[in-house]
C-alpha cells in the first residue's frame, strides 16, 4: 500500500497519531498477514499488537519513507515467528499448496499425509526455512531477517531441508502404499 | 501466498484497531520516561505534595466505598453482566434500565483475556465492568491499581477513582472501576482505557461513551462557615442511578492530612426520616497558597419517586488510621508521623432541599 509520506514522515519524527493512522490504513492486511502465519485469531491479535511496539520503538530509525509498507510488515512477520517460536509451534500451512510449490517430481501421486509427515522429521528450523520459501513467499534475506540466522545459514538450511524432505518422502510413499 | 478459503470470518475491526494502540501506547511508555527522573528538588516536593493529595484521596476512597465493591462483586456469577449482578442498587438499576452501554470487546494477551463488559456514564461517575479469565492462575494484585484512562485522548488533571476485584476462581474474576473526574467532562467522548498486567502486558480499549440522559440538576447553594471551614454546597443532581451531592470547601490550612475539607460526609435523609446510603466519598484538593480547596460530588443510592424532601447534614469523618511516605532526592523512603486522627471535629448544620415532583 501507498502512504502519504508527508504522514509517514510525521510518523518517523514520532509522532504517534500519524503512526496509528498509518497502522490503521493498513489493519486489513496486518490482520489476515498475521493470520496466515499463526492460524488464531487471538495470536494474530497478539502479533498485530507487538508489530506496533516494535514499529513506534524503532520508526525513528527507518531511512526510506517510501518502503513504510515493505518495513512494517518485516516487523509483522518477525513478531509471527518469535511467537510462534516460544510457543513452540510450526508456522501453519495448507500442505497441498506447499507440496505444489515444492520441486518434488513425484507430488501428484504424494498426498498431503505424507507431507506433513516427512515435515515432522525435519528439525524446526529446516521446517521454518521452507514454509517460509515455499509457502509464504519470503526472499532469503527476508527469511534471514526473520529467524535472525546469517543468510548462508538460511540457504544452507533450505538445501539440507530440500535433500532430507525428498529422502523422507520417497521412503515415507512406499511404506504408507504398503500399509493401505 | 495462496488462501484457498476463507476460514477467518468476519474482520474484527475493533479488535485490531485496540491491539494497534495498545502497542503504541506501550512503546509511548517507554520511550517517555516518568517525568520524575529528571526533576529538580523543588519539583518533587510539588510532586510530592501531589501524591499526598492523590494518596488523601485515595484512602478516603478505599476505606468508604471499597466494602461496598467488595460485597458487590462477591456474588457475580462468571455469566452475565457484572453491573446487574453487583449488590449495588445504582449500577443494578442502571443496567436493569439499559443505561449502561454494553461493550463486550475481548481482548488477549499472553493467554489473559479481558472483557471490557458495560459502561455507565451518570452524573457522577464513568463505571467500567471488566471480566477477565487467563490460562494459567494470576497473582492477586496482577492488575495493580486498576486501569489508566483518557478522555478523547488526553489524561484529565484532576481525578479520583476506585478499583475493585473479585476473584471468582484461580483463573476468573471480576472487576469494577469508577472514575470521577472534577473538572466538566464533556456529554459524549471518547474514553480510552489501559490496563496493565504484572508482566508488562497491555490491554487497550477505546470506545465511545455518552452521559445517560435523564438527569435533574437542582441548584443548591448552600454555605456555611465553621470552625474556619467554608463549605458550599453548590448542586445536587438525580437520576435513575443514583443521587450527587457537589460540594466545594476551602480552610486555611496548608497540611492535607489534617486539613478537614477533604473528609466531608453527608447525612441524607428524606422526609420520612429514611436514610439514603452514600456510596463513594472520592474528593480532590489543591493547594493554593496557604488554602487547601477541595471538590467533590458524592454520591449515594437512587432515591424513590415518594421523596419530596430530603434533610441533608455535612460532617466530618476522623479518620483511624492512615500513613504518608516521604522520598528525598535519592529515593530513600521515610515513613512520616501519622496526624490524620489528631484533625477536630466540626458540627455543621443541617438544611432542607425541596425536590421538584
Amino acid at each position: 500500500m501507498k502512504h502519504d509520506l508527508h504522514t509517514v514522515k510525521k510518523a518517523i519524527k514520532g509522532d504517534a497519531e500519524a503512526f496509528e493512522e498509518l497502522l490503521f490504513k493498513e489493519e486489513k492486511m496486518l490482520y489476515y498477514k498475521a493470520l496466515s502465519y499463526v492460524g488464531k485469531k487471538e495470536d494474530a491479535l497478539d502479533a498485530i499488537q507487538e508489530t506496533a511496539y516494535h514499529a513506534f520503538m524503532a520508526i525513528g530509525k527507518l531511512r526510506n519513507p517510501e518502503y513504510f509498507s515493505t518495513w512494517l510488515f518485516r516487523i509483522l512477520i518477525r513478531e509471527c515467528y518469535r511467537l510462534l517460536r516460544e510457543r513452540d509451534q510450526l508456522i501453519p500451512y495448507e500442505e497441498s499448496e506447499l507440496l505444489k510449490r515444492l520441486d518434488h517430481k513425484a507430488d501428484e501421486e504424494i498426498d498431503s499425509f505424507h507431507l506433513k509427515e516427512a515435515l515432522s522429521r525435519l528439525n524446526s528450523s529446516y521446517q521454518t526455512a521452507i514454509i517460509l520459501f515455499y509457502y509464504h513467499d519470503l526472499s532469503i534475506n527476508d527469511i534471514s531477517e526473520v529467524m535472525e540466522k546469517p543468510v548462508s545459514t538460511v540457504k544452507t538450511n533450505l538445501r539440507r531441508a530440500r535433500k532430507k524432505l525428498k529422502s523422507e518422502l520417497e521412503r515415507s510413499y512406499p511404506l504408507n502404499e504398503k500399509a493401505t | 501466498m495462496k488462501k484457498p478459503h476463507d476460514p477467518y470470518g468476519e474482520f474484527p475491526q475493533d479488535q485490531v484497531r485496540s491491539a494497534i494502540s495498545s502497542g503504541i501506547v506501550k512503546a509511548k511508555e517507554q520511550l517517555e520516561p516518568p517525568r520524575y527522573t529528571k526533576t529538580t528538588r523543588k519539583r518533587k516536593m510539588v510532586y510530592a505534595l501531589c501524591s499526598v493529595a492523590a494518596l488523601f484521596a485515595i484512602v478516603i476512597c478505599s476505606s468508604y466505598y471499597s466494602p461496598a465493591v467488595a460485597s458487590s462483586l462477591s456474588r457475580i456469577p462468571i455469566i452475565g453482566s457484572v453491573f446487574g449482578n453487583s449488590d449495588l442498587i445504582s449500577l443494578q438499576k442502571a443496567q436493569k434500565s439499559g443505561l449502561t452501554s454494553q461493550i463486550g470487546e475481548t481482548q488477549t494477551v499472553n493467554g489473559i483475556s479481558v472483557t471490557l463488559d458495560e459502561i455507565l456514564y451518570d452524573q457522577n461517575n464513568i463505571t467500567i465492568g471488566l471480566f477477565i479469565e487467563s490460562d494459567k492462575e494470576l497473582d492477586q494484585f496482577y492488575f495493580g491499581a486498576g486501569m489508566d484512562f483518557t478522555i478523547n485522548g488526553k489524561t484529565p488533571a484532576g481525578s479520583t477513582g476506585t478499583y475493585g476485584e473479585e476473584i471468582l476462581s484461580a483463573n476468573t474474576r471480576t472487576a469494577i472501576q469508577e472514575i470521577n473526574v472534577t473538572e466538566e467532562l464533556p456529554e459524549e467522548f471518547q474514553l480510552g482505557l489501559t490496563l496493565h498486567g504484572e508482566k508488562g502486558e497491555t490491554w487497550h480499549f477505546s470506545t465511545p461513551v455518552e452521559k445517560i440522559s435523564e438527569i435533574h440538576k437542582i441548584p443548591v447553594q448552600h454555605s456555611q462557615d465553621v470552625d474556619g471551614v467554608h463549605i458550599t454546597v453548590t448542586e445536587m443532581s438525580i437520576s435513575e442511578t443514583g443521587l450527587g451531592i457537589a460540594y466545594e470547601s476551602y480552610e486555611e490550612e496548608t497540611d492535607f492530612e489534617i486539613s478537614r475539607g477533604g473528609n466531608i460526609e453527608f447525612l441524607v435523609v428524606d422526609q420520612d426520616g429514611n436514610e439514603i446510603t452514600g456510596r463513594s466519598g472520592g474528593v480532590a484538593g489543591e493547594r493554593v497558597k496557604d488554602i487547601i480547596v477541595y471538590k467533590s460530588n458524592k454520591q449515594f443510592d437512587p432515591i424513590d419517586d415518594h421523596v419530596t424532601e430530603l434533610t441533608i447534614t455535612p460532617y466530618v469523618v476522623i479518620p483511624s488510621a492512615g500513613g504518608r511516605v516521604e522520598i528525598d532526592e535519592n529515593g530513600k523512603e521515610t515513613e512520616l508521623e501519622y496526624k490524620g486522627n489528631t484533625i477536630k471535629p466540626i458540627e455543621f448544620e443541617s438544611f432542607k432541599v425541596k425536590l421538584p415532583q
